[in-house]
């Protein structure tokens, strides 16, 4: 039975880095799912951005965002949906960061669909758990989607803080897995 | 290039349990992915599945959110149960009928940092009231390896026979 599910890819920090990015992706697959296990260096920004393309990043307003969540301390939490028209990145809410969460990491699951296709817009998901409150440990749960406007086959994804200047933390690893049809 | 989704285990009820568990489990793989089909023997509609981790007596430490479509909505505490799947099928439900779900358990092998996990599950429920659907995320607050997953009744009944559920390793490797 061949192969249907392979690692692409793996990166995990060893040092402090403002960004993760994947370049020349294979485009052997059908769809992607990556598995994202992340932590900020510090406060001040809460979101990891997520930007794509063929070559290089597209930082344009091709990425559109929405979402179902639940968050907060139990009893006193939040919950709802959001969404937001074509912006310059798909955001994953509300990384963990090392001020006091320093053995808490996010965990996310992120999925490319029909990535490597040359004549399709891609939708994009993830599902999202996620540490809130300053030292507390409230998980939250998020699942949101996107499409982004690129017709081109996606053979660079790039992952960062929300707040430029603040670094993943040492230990964030991300990993692409390919899966396929064929 | 390897594959790197494993099967570790799995196992199908020929008689009602009380639990579905997984034991030893490999520490070389960087995620779990845990997928069941279940159903309880409680009288009731449904059933609360949840996990819990190296035969752990109790659900401290174990805190968890979820949306879930019924008629509960959000739902969130502390200390309580590994409400990572929340609904199955009770005696209730018409025969044959099981709950879906799947889980993913990342940095299971850590030592030194707290476990998340988060799964989505659907649950049917009768002809009249349709199904349970949500999302839950989960967090066990204890650096320790997982090496044992148990998957339990929260009002102790047991699972139904042809429950089942299979355990899958990702790595990043």
């Amino acid at each position: 039975m061949p192969a249907t599910f392979e690692k692409v890819a793996s990166t995990t920090l060893s040092s402090p880095a403002l960004s993760i990015t994947f370049s020349n992706i294979s485009q052997a697959y059908t769809d992607l799912q990556i598995h994202l296990r992340c932590k900020a260096a510090s406060a001040n920004g809460q979101h990891i951005y997520v930007r794509m393309g063929n070559g290089s990043v597209d930082t344009t307003n091709v990425y559109s965002n929405q979402a179902l969540y639940t968050r907060g301390a139990p009893g006193s939490g939040t919950s709802g949906d959001w969404a937001s028209s074509f912006s310059s990145q798909y955001y994953i809410p509300y990384t963990s960061y090392m001020s006091s969460d320093s053995n808490k990491f996010s965990a996310f699951q992120f999925f490319v669909f029909n990535y490597s296709a040359t004549n399709t817009k891609k939708a994009i998901q993830s599902f999202n758990n996620t540490v809130t409150g300053n030292g507390s440990e409230y998980p939250a749960v998020e699942y949101s989607n996107a499409m982004v406007n690129i017709s081109q086959a996606i053979n660079i994804i790039e992952f960062r803080h929300s707040n430029g200047s603040i670094n993943l933390d040492v230990g964030t690893s991300i990993t692409i897995y390919g899966i396929k049809k064929a | 290039m390897a594959n790197t989704f494993i099967k570790l285990g799995g196992v199908e009820l020929t008689s009602a349990q009380s639990s579905l568990n997984f034991t030893s489990i490999p520490q070389t793989y960087t995620d779990l992915i845990l997928v069941c089909s279940l159903r309880t023997t409680n009288s009731g509609d449904f059933g609360v599945p949840i996990l819990r981790f190296n035969g752990a007596a109790n659900n401290n430490n174990m805190t968890h959110r979820g949306l879930m479509l019924e008629s509960g909505g959000v739902s969130g505490g502390t200390n309580s149960e590994g409400l990572v799947i929340r609904r199955c099928p009770g005696a209730n439900a018409p025969a044959d009928y099981f709950g879906s779900a799947t889980i993913w358990i990342s940095n299971y092998a850590s030592s030194t940092a707290h476990k998340f996990f988060q799964g989505i599950f659907a649950s049917p429920r009768n002809q009249n009231t349709g199904s349970a659907i949500g999302m839950n995320a989960c967090a066990w607050s204890d650096a320790t390896a997982i090496s044992e997953i148990n998957i339990l009744d929260n009002n102790g009944n047991s699972f139904a026979q042809y429950s089942s559920a299979y355990l899958y390793g990702v790595s990043n490797a």
